[in-house]
Parts: structure tokens; sequence; C-alpha cells
């Protein structure tokens, strides 16, 4: 079965409900592990993998669930159930961020935490997969219970975690701040500097130069790849890119900067069209005065404003979307006319969608790879933590290219000699890097 | 679908205030006083919660009054501190439907809102205070636009507390 059959019939599944994949395939939109588990393993059928390896692959490695008792302003004392999830150290100590939020799950923490590892190994990183998060409306908690919820629960998975075996980081209503309590915490428990206990800190307390335009640059790199690997120059190149927050803005500014034509933006507020292309660095100055920080009320002689979901369909070489998951459904991919699509954000195309643009002849940069960038520049500030050593911006940013450019050209031979999207590759290259570990360290006892 | 509320919008948008200021200032700032203090001087811990607390207080009024409505999600600045002064607060209303009355009524009380912000801050605001993206069944069920991003995995969304009776209203038209 080709890749399209493949790609069909995970599709069909979904919609017809047949068979055991169908089973698990359904049950993603409810449970985001099942959808996990299914990815791994028809990724790892693929490669040919034993089942008895796919079931270590699919599993975490531990699951720790903390009740984190908290002194409310008021006096009572609330107590709110937190995880944390290592899914695999094959590679390296786990890696990945902690949310803070009402509706988290062991099974979306465990979920979150497998496909950190399989980021990781598509970089190639020394890193495995992790992820944490509490049980909380963290917008509903006053500073002080926010600080007391944060280091509680630093405390109460200490003993799992550190530089060597766990490396936390910022995730979905977790910022700098948060972190940087949680390594204070660690450092006064253990009696010693714990910089390197978590990522995503202030830059004072440790935290790395160029974090903020890490995922950008990242986008923009495997970018420059995909486009020189089609033999076409990224001067001259034209570019849309829906999104202008952290990523698109960055990826668009740094496009610009390279020579290529960002004639399409759009964000919540509109989208916006110059056929010549857009002056970026304006529009990024435009954006950072406007008090809601949007492209909206932007004008320049040529731009027109746009409807903001035509900005998916403008014709250009490339499209990035770089602002919200599923926004490439099977209801526009008929009428995208870009050749390249990067995924600068988690998610941004369905799978009826992936297999419209395949059809089509599309060729898109997934995902967990386009918008890596973030955990590499995470790595960077580990290495920098363990170290005592601080590089400057430049360093950072040559490091990161060097680490996008191996990965999306690894990719990218897999693709070619197995003849699958670049999807299907990056998946598949993660989990055989993944495997290889678990084989070469053999199983204890 | 919207029981008649219009005419008298005016008190409905000064009670919201006045209850999130309450609210708020109690919780997190030791008093009313020390909150309107620290949203006058900018603090964007001060501009978050309390745009948070006016979302909340939003939410329970649009659900009493809307039963059309079945969540209202809070996401953005106003939930990682980053808020400011001229920051707006981003809502997701999950309605069973889309009725031209209810984004009406959503305009109209935050132009009463944000009045009422600008007189108490002296701040001039966003153009408009709480931005509405209105999602229905047939979106979230198609993951189509904001629709995606209820059951988001990587932007999750915090859907705003709702009273009791509401929550029973939502199991039983869940089930």
């Amino acid at each position: 079965m080709g890749v399209l059959g493949f790609l069909l019939e995970v599709v069909d599944v979904i919609h017809e409900g047949k068979g055991p994949a169908a089973q698990a395939l359904q049950a993603m939109e409810a449970n985001p592990y099942e959808m996990f588990k299914t990815q791994v393993r028809l990724a790892g059928q693929k490669l040919g993998l034993p089942a008895d390896l796919l079931k270590i692959i699919e599993t975490p490695e531990r699951v720790l669930e903390v009740s984190v008792p908290v002194k409310m302003d008021d006096g009572r004392i609330e107590v709110f159930l937190g995880y944390r999830v290592q899914h695999s150290s094959a590679r390296g100590p786990c890696k990945g961020g902690i949310r803070y939020h009402p509706a988290v799950t062991v099974d979306e923490v465990k979920a979150l935490a497998g496909w950190m590892t399989l980021k990781c190994a598509v970089v190639d990183i020394p890193f495995g997969g992790g992820k944490g998060g509490i049980v909380c409306d963290p917008a509903g908690l006053s500073e002080g219970e926010l600080e007391r919820l944060t280091r509680r629960y630093t405390a109460m998975i200490l003993p799992l975690i550190g530089p060597s075996r766990d490396i936390p980081a910022p995730d979905v209503n977790t910022n700098a701040k948060i972190m940087n309590w949680f390594m204070d915490t660690a450092t006064v428990l253990r009696g010693e500097p714990m910089y390197a206990i978590v990522t995503g800190k202030d830059v004072a307390v440790g935290g790395a130069r160029g974090r903020r335009e890490a995922t950008g640059r990242g986008v923009m790199i495997v970018t420059q790849e995909v486009l020189a690997r089609l033999g076409k120059d990224l001067r001259g190149a034209t570019v849309a890119v829906q999104g202008f927050g952290n990523v698109g803005s960055v990826a668009a500014l740094l496009l610009h900067q390279a020579g290529a034509k960002v004639v399409g933006v759009a964000d919540i507020s509109g989208g916006l069209y110059h056929p010549s292309g857009l002056n970026i660095p304006e529009l990024v100055e435009h954006v950072a005065r406007s008090p809601r920080h949007v492209i909206a009320g932007y004008a320049a002689p040529g731009v027109v404003p746009i409807p903001a979901e035509e900005v998916l369909t403008l014709d250009v070489d490339v499209l990035i979307p770089a602002a919200l998951e599923g926004q490439i459904t099977e209801r526009n991919a008929p009428r995208i006319k870009a050749q390249v699509i990067v995924e600068g954000a988690n998610g941004p195309t369905t799978p009826e969608a992936d297999v419209i643009l395949e059809e089509r002849g599309c060729i898109v940069v997934p995902d967990i790879l386009a918008n890596a960038g973030g955990v590499v520049v995470s790595y960077f500030e580990w290495v920098q933590n363990l170290q005592y050593f601080f590089w400057d911006e430049a360093e950072t940013t040559a490091r990161l290219a060097q680490i996008m450019r191996r990965a999306f050209q690894d990719v990218w031979n897999l693709a070619q000699a197995e003849k699958v999207s670049l999807r299907i590759a990056a998946q598949m290259l993660a989990l055989a890097r993944v495997a290889e570990a678990i084989r070469l360290r053999g199983l204890f006892p | 679908m919207i029981q008649p509320p219009s005419l008298l919008l005016e008190p409905e948008a000064c009670g919201l205030l006045v209850q999130a200021l309450e609210n708020c200032g109690k919780k997190s700032f030791g008093g009313v006083d020390a909150l309107v203090a620290a949203l006058r001087a900018g603090e964007p811990w001060a501009h978050s919660l309390f745009r948070y607390a006016l979302a909340q207080e939003l939410g329970l009024y649009l659900n009493r009054i809307c039963p059309n409505i079945r969540r209202v999600y809070v996401y953005g600045s106003t939930m990682d501190d980053r808020a400011g002064p001229s920051s707006d607060v981003d809502l997701i209303l999950w309605v069973r439907e889309k009725v031209p009355a209810l984004e009406s009524l959503l305009w109209k009380l935050d132009a009463l809102l944000l009045h009422g912000y600008r007189m108490l801050t002296g701040f001039s605001g966003p153009p408009m205070f709480f931005d509405f993206h209105i999602v229905d069944d047939a979106e979230v069920a198609e993951r189509q636009g904001y629709g995606a991003v209820i059951h988001s995995l990587w932007t999750a969304p915090v859907p705003l507390q709702l009273p009791e009776e509401a929550r029973n209203r939502e199991r039983t038209s869940l089930t």
C-alpha cells in the first residue's frame, strides 16, 4: 500500500469507524493518548519494528500523580491534583513543559510527553520526552496562591526531576516567572544552584538569549532548506504567513531580510496583501506600537486589506500557517496554491486536508520539525546552565541553524528513500532513533 | 433565544464592573481601592486579574440570560499576566447556534464596559474591551476556525466557571 493509501485508510477509518485502528483514531478527540499510541503503531509498522518494542515506546516510563495542598489567601487549604509524566529517557533526560489548566488529564499529559520524545528525536537533541500539569484555573488564583502552588508542586515532583533526569519548561498558562519560582524552589531544597533543572527562565536567572525568536527562526531555516531542495532561491520567492505573533512575525521578518517577498499576512484582526511584498519591518513596528498588537490599522501604498482566511489561498510559493491548529481543512485545502507549506503552528493541517495536499503534490514541512526551534534553544539553555557559560545571541543563532539544517536533511533523505511525505518521514525518523537507543541500551535486568 | 435585557443594559454593565472589582479586589489586593490603584499604575498582574474577573462576571451573566450559550472560554494575555492597560480580553463563546441578537448584545455590553473601564482607570483602553469569537456546535465538531481552539491541546483556552444550574444544564444537554 502506498503512502497515499495509508493516509486514506487512516482518514477513512476516522470517518467510517471500521476496524481496530478506527476505534483508536475515533478516540483521539476524546483521548489524545490513544492518538499518540496509534501514530506510534502505524509508523512502527512501516518501519518494521517488532510489536514488543513498540509497546515499550507507546507506554510512558513513569507517571507520577501528586496532590498539592495550598493555603489559599482566605485561610482555606485547597488540594490540587498534579502530574508529571516521563515518557522516555532512552535518548537522554526527559524534557517537556508544565501546564496549568482546569481540563488537564493524565492521558493528555501522557500523549504530550510522548510527542516530546518524538520532537526531540527528530532534531536529534539528547533528550527524551516528558510533560507535567496541574489541574487548576491559574487566572482564578492570586499571585501568592500561584507561587505557593508552583513551589509545592515543585517540591512534590522534585524526587523525580533534575538536570540529568527530567527538565520541565513553560507550557499552557505557565511562563518565565513560574519557571523562576520552580528553579528557586529546587535550589533551596537541594541546597545548591539548580539553574539547569528547568528552562524558559528569565535571562537574568539563566534563561537563553534568543529564545523568543527561536521558533520563528527555525521556521525560516527549514523554509530556506526546502526551497533549496526544490531548486528554488529564497530570494524573490513569494510567501504568505498566517499568524503574526512570536512565530509568524519573526519568520516573516527573517524571510523578508533574506530576500523573500512576504506578500500576505493575517492575524486575528484581518489580512493584508501586497503583490510586490509587504514592508515587514514596518509592519512589525506597527504591531509593536498598536495597542492590541495586531496588524489592523496598518496602511501603506499598494497594501490591500483582505479577509484573514484568504491568506491561506493566496498564489504564493510558500505558505506558513503559524497561528492555530486545524486551520487547513478539507474545505480550503483544494484551493491552496502554495507548493510548499511550512507548519509553524502545532497541528495546523487536519488529516483530511493532509491527504488532499499530498494528492495535489504540495510539500508539507510538518510541525514536529518546522517548529522545533523552541525546544532546540531550550536544549541550549540547559547546556549553558550546566556549564555556567553563557553564549551571545549570535552563537545561539548559528548553532540553531546547524541543528535545524541537519534535522531537515535527515528527514528529507528518509522521505526520498522511502518515498513518503515529510510528515511520515519525520515520524519514522523519530521513532527509529528512539527504537535504536532502546535496542542499543538493552533491557534491564 | 435571548431573554430581553437590552433596554436596561447600562445598570447590568455597571453591576458586572462593580462585582468584578469587588471579587478581584477582595481576592488579590486586600480591597477595591488597592486594585484600582494598581490598575491606574498599569500593573500587568492587576490588569490580567481584573480582566479575568470581569470575563468571569460576563460569562455568568450571559449564561443566566442566554441558554443558547454552552460555554465561555478565555485565553491570551489575560491568562498569562501579559495584559496591560490597552489589552483586550480574548473570549470564545461556544453557542448551540449563532443568532444575530447575541452579537448585538455583546457589542452593546462591550461598549458600556469599555466606557466604565475608561472612567475607572483613566486609560483609553483597547478599541473593544472583549474580543469575542462566537463558534457554534458545527464549527466545534468540525474544528473550524476558533472551533478548533476549544479542544486544542496546544492553545487550551480556559473555560470560565459556571453557576451550578448552568453546569446541570450543560450536563443534561451534552448527554
